[in-house]
């Protein structure tokens, strides 16, 4: 057994000895892309397409930032656009694509959806300046689905299809859904912040008429009266245990197996949401889709991920992981994920190819198509991850949430902390 | 004790060794090298530079991607004692050792008992107690967090039909003991290395004390456990080691998949190493996790180093003892 | 009489003790096949439910074809072999160093020894990286192959700990006999180490099989390994892990492992002793 296993390892090991360039002399595209987006099966469709050999690797930052070290830069990696990009562009680690976009055939100027705006920044704003990525498809994060049975069961009215709820009815909403015997819940009303808490501040803060950021996306400000009301929102959210937050905790990590399962009546989640929902007969049948909340200020539907790809600077072959890029983007791959309904397309003219089959899909695409306008680019800070303040989130929120801290409070802290960060981020891209 | 005989040098040894250059010492010093050679040379290999590396990003405040990094001296380690999360993430950790190294060793040798005796079935039972230790840390933590869940768990279920309250298990207060219960439940590695052990512990010493009249418990603590003891020693150091560095369960264990899970920790279950984590990932504070990282160095060297002091006294080798080579023999 | 009462009572104790152990023990694993079972809408359902209404045998067929199962099944026992085999044969080799023999600066490697364990692997990750970056070895198994020859210093102190308790006689007849300590070490150690040898081959082997840190850190997505395919792998179009799949495919992990670790606890049988040679 052992002879063979050894006699196994040596003829691996030579043939895995690194070999410059591809199979046949072409060349060798590396990309860090998760499985369920660049699938085995799907490589060899992509290789024959394009005439090149691809090697995938997992998604890693720590793998990033070694390959990006060593000099081996891989050339199409897989981000978030809404939260990342401007730290990458301040970092000089993405190529600007606009000469690229210029001359495409399959990705032309009308026909890319506003929400890639997301991935432009111009040293100062998101979302002007060159392009430096692209959704691979999106969804307006701040929407809501609900399961018109759980309101049935509670007898409370339904939301409006078209009209946005302030979050305060919102939550009146959340807490008459909420089904409790004694402290078991059988039924949570409303889960909120289940795509990242800072981010789901910031777009509170935008949705009252402030900015979480400052101006020059160097600070914080919670202490703002717009910035207090989100967070006190989020703490008279938490402390009626309608949902999920750290004190609540999650056990999927994710709104979709309560929702499928009856135990959750509002899920704060967008278009995406409805890939799952399409599975579930009976789900598809009383499921809807309605607008972001508003907390006062002007109505606003931004997104919170546009997750998509971006090419290194530092890729020895920019012009192949462009071609790679382009046919993903806005070649056959993209009309298939656009049929899947499992986010909206990034091009414009591929709405045409989203699901209809059921009611639940017909009337998300009209929720859509109607929230459209109130799209707005929430600008992210060059300076931190937003992971920084994530964590300074989870590490007071619980506290907060048990005790009785006034939003006044918890936002001096919050400031102080992440501020700390944007400065000691400040150092290093000045 | 172990004396090399001049005339016959060890036939495995390197040809030189053979010129009887420097007598018997430089003889017993090229065959020790010959042993632990290899182990050195992967040392200087492939450590050394990963860990000079490390040193040196201490005294940066690079967070691995931005050209404009600048050395800070020793900031970063006098910044480690002004982070008010060093010290009770620290005290969190000690906590954490002291509640698994010695159920996990205790739990693991009880085992190896009860399975190191003839009856039928013993291979089913030692797999069954083994099979934990290989379920994946991803599959492991979902399992728990189901079985934990405050609503739909099992364990509330169990507890609501004996007429108890349900309990928020993956919450603090109480999360840190379905990760401490996670954790014991891969004892079987401890299991193993126990029943190995086992196997070293004469019969016929056991028998003699059977025929003198001594019980099986008398045998066991007078007999087994001293022979047992360098192998109890192992397990409590690398128990030590090994928990003052836990970090991964805490991930798993906490409501947000994928590796953002860090930015998400209860508090009860944030260790010390959660906490360099979360400064390396999310906060990209290279530096200042190495500068971390050092001082968990010392402190793991500072218990370890306790630990050996008070093993020296307590550990029985019946053949030779290693920590301590008698000088001029 | 009293004796064979005795002796029943106390076969009984043995038995009540590891039923009651096997369960405490096998919920956790009967929960994982269960959810293995499930349909998707049957996971978090409330109140629990704990049976699946029909056994979905089918999750087992979908978690073999959802990822490339077979193939980094192979990857990942090419290189736990690789692992296991040569860790073992080296670090017992190292051990018999630090155990019998006595020279200048034993002390400090001994520590040295000790000390490696104490630093966590995340902070030199990417300086490793570096390094095998620089050698062109990224993507291939030989970092795994060197790791293997230099020992793992877990390993290394556990074989120490058994070599140390070995009576002394047993190399002294030796040594008279003209033996020297290579052949000592071959002849007379390695025979006698047998549980301890199955033990490290266990333990190595089982570490190599979940390892997902360095796999994926130094691997591309075609040679990575199962553990690290099935924590990225089992995920829906948005990311998120089906549980049911995972559920699966874990189960299936484990299979090897089992079959493994049957074949050497025979290994851990108390009779061929050292008691002979005294």
């Amino acid at each position: 057994m052992r002879g063979t296993a050894l006699g196994a390892a040596a003829g691996a090991l030579s043939a895995c000895a690194p070999s410059a360039g591809g199979g046949s002399g072409g060349t060798t595209l590396t990309i860090m892309a998760p499985e369920n987006e660049f699938s085995p099966e799907f490589l060899k469709t992509a290789e024959q397409e394009l005439g090149v050999t691809i090697k995938r690797v997992e998604v890693d930052p720590t793998k990033l930032t070694a390959m990006l070290a060593s000099g081996t830069a891989p050339d199409l990696v897989r981000g978030l656009g809404a939260v990342e990009t401007p730290y990458i562009v301040a970092r000089d680690l993405a190529l600007p694509l606009d000469d690229y976009f210029a001359s495409s055939e399959l990705l032309k100027a009308d026909d890319i959806d506003p929400v890639n705006d997301v991935w432009r920044y111009d040293g100062s704003v998101q979302g002007q300046g060159p392009r430096y990525g692209m959704a691979k498809d999106y969804s307006q994060d701040a929407m809501f689905w609900y399961n018109t049975a759980l309101f049935d069961a509670a007898g409370v009215a339904y939301p409006s299809e078209t009209e946005p709820v302030t979050y305060d009815q919102w939550l009146d909403t959340g807490k008459e859904l909420t089904q409790k015997d004694g402290d078991t819940t059988s039924v949570y009303g409303l889960s909120a912040g289940g795509l990242g808490l800072f981010i789901s501040l910031a777009n509170m803060t935008a949705s009252a008429g402030g900015s979480l950021l400052s101006e020059d996306l160097g600070a914080v400000d919670f202490s703002s009266p717009e910035g207090r009301k989100a967070l006190q929102w989020y703490l008279d959210y938490a402390r009626a245990k309608v949902g999920f937050s750290p004190v609540e905790p999650n056990p999927d990590g994710w709104d979709w197996p309560p929702y499928q399962t009856g135990r959750l009546a509002v899920s704060w989640s967008g278009y995406w949401f409805g890939g799952a929902v399409a599975a579930e007969a009976d789900l598809a049948a009383t499921s809807r889709l309605a607008p972001a909340p508003t907390m006062g200020g002007e109505r606003l539907s931004p997104c919170f991920g546009a997750t998509g790809y971006w090419i290194p600077k530092a890729s020895k072959q920019q012009d192949e992981a462009w071609q790679l890029f382009e046919w993903f983007m806005g070649g056959d791959p993209a009309k298939e994920r656009a049929a899947g309904g499992w986010g909206l397309p990034s091009l414009l003219s591929l709405r045409a190819d989203l699901p209809t089959g059921t009611p639940a899909q017909e009337q998300a695409l009209a929720a859509v198509e109607a929230e459209a306008d109130y799209f707005k680019v929430l600008s992210f800070s060059p300076y931190v991850k937003v992971e920084a303040l994530d964590a300074v989130l989870n590490q007071y929120l619980p506290d907060a949430i048990n005790g009785d801290a006034t939003a006044a409070s918890l936002g001096d802290t919050l400031n102080a902390d992440m501020n700390a960060l944007l400065d000691e981020g400040k150092e290093l891209v000045k | 004790m172990t004396a090399v005989p001049d005339t016959a040098p060890p036939p495995g040894a390197p040809a030189r060794s053979r010129r009887r250059t420097r007598g018997r010492a430089g003889q017993r010093t090229r065959t020790f090298y010959l042993f632990v050679g290899p182990w050195i040379a992967g040392f200087v290999l492939l450590t050394v530079f990963p860990l000079g590396y490390a040193f040196w990003m201490s005294l940066t405040n690079t967070d691995g991607l931005s050209p404009n990094w600048s050395y800070v001296g020793l900031d970063n380690y006098v910044r480690v004692f002004q982070d008010g999360q060093t010290i009770a993430s620290l005290g969190r950790t000690g906590i954490f050792m002291l509640a698994t190294v010695p159920t996990g060793v205790a739990a693991g040798l009880l085992m190896a008992v009860l399975l190191n005796r003839d009856f039928r079935g013993r291979a089913l039972f030692r797999a069954l107690f083994y099979l934990p230790a290989v379920v994946p840390g991803v599959a492991a933590a979902l399992t728990f967090k189901i079985i934990f869940d405050k609503n739909a768990g099992a364990a509330n279920a169990v507890i609501g039909a004996a007429g108890g309250e349900p309990v928020s298990w993956l919450a603090d207060p109480y999360v840190r003991f379905v990760l401490i219960l996670m954790i014991l439940w891969g004892v079987g590695g401890s299991m193993i290395v126990s029943l190995a052990a086992l196997q070293d512990v004469p019969r016929e010493l056991l028998e003699a004390a059977k025929v003198d009249g001594a019980g099986p418990v008398y045998s066991f603590f007078k007999i087994t456990l001293p022979l047992l003891s360098p192998i109890i020693f192992f397990q409590v150091v690398t128990g030590v080691i090994g928990s003052l560095q836990v970090f991964v369960p805490s991930l798993l264990l906490a409501p947000v998949n994928g590796p953002a899970a860090v930015t998400a920790v209860p508090e009860g279950n944030y260790f010390f190493m959660v906490h360099v984590y979360a400064e390396y990932f999310a906060k990209s504070h290279f530096g200042y996790a190495s500068a971390l990282l050092w001082v968990l160095f010392l402190f793991v060297l500072l218990i370890t180093g306790l630990v050996f002091k008070l093993g020296n006294r307590a550990v029985f080798y019946g053949g030779v003892d290693p920590s301590e080579p008698k000088e001029g023999r | 009489m009293t004796e064979r009462i005795a002796r029943r009572a106390r076969v009984t104790a043995l038995y009540v003790s590891l039923i009651t152990l096997a369960v405490v023990f096998s919920g956790p694993l009967g929960w994982l096949i269960l959810t293995s079972l499930k349909a998707p809408s049957e996971l978090s359902v409330f109140p629990v439910q704990w049976f699946p209404a029909v056994p979905q045998w089918r999750n087992y067929i979908d978690a073999l074809t959802f990822i490339d199962f077979l193939g980094y099944a192979r990857n990942s026992l090419l290189l736990a072999t690789i692992t296991s085999v040569l860790t073992t044969v080296s670090s017992a080799w190292m051990a018999y160093g630090f155990a019998r023999l006595s020279a200048p600066g034993k002390k400090f490697w001994f520590g040295l020894l000790i000390s490696t364990m104490m630093m966590p692997g995340i902070i030199t990750l990417i300086p490793t990286y570096l390094m095998f970056a620089k050698l062109g070895l990224v993507d291939t198994y030989v970092p795994w192959v060197l790791w293997g020859l230099s020992g793992a210093a877990y390993m290394v102190f556990l074989f120490r700990q058994f070599f140390s308790g070995m009576p002394k006689e047993l190399e002294e007849a030796a040594i008279l006999d003209g033996c020297g300590h290579v052949r000592i070490f071959w002849r007379i150690f390695i025979p006698q180490s047998w549980p301890v040898l199955a033990a490290c081959m266990v333990l190595t082997f089982t570490a190599s099989w979940g390892d997902f840190i360095a796999p994926s850190l130094l691997l591309s997505a075609d040679r990575t390994t199962l553990a690290v395919a099935m924590t990225a792998g089992y995920v829906n179009e948005k990311g998120f892990p089906v549980q049911n799949l995972l559920a699966a495919g874990s189960t299936m992990f484990i299979l090897p492992v089992l079959l493994m670790f049957l074949f050497f606890q025979r290994f851990f049988v108390q009779g061929f002793s050292t008691s002979g040679l005294k």
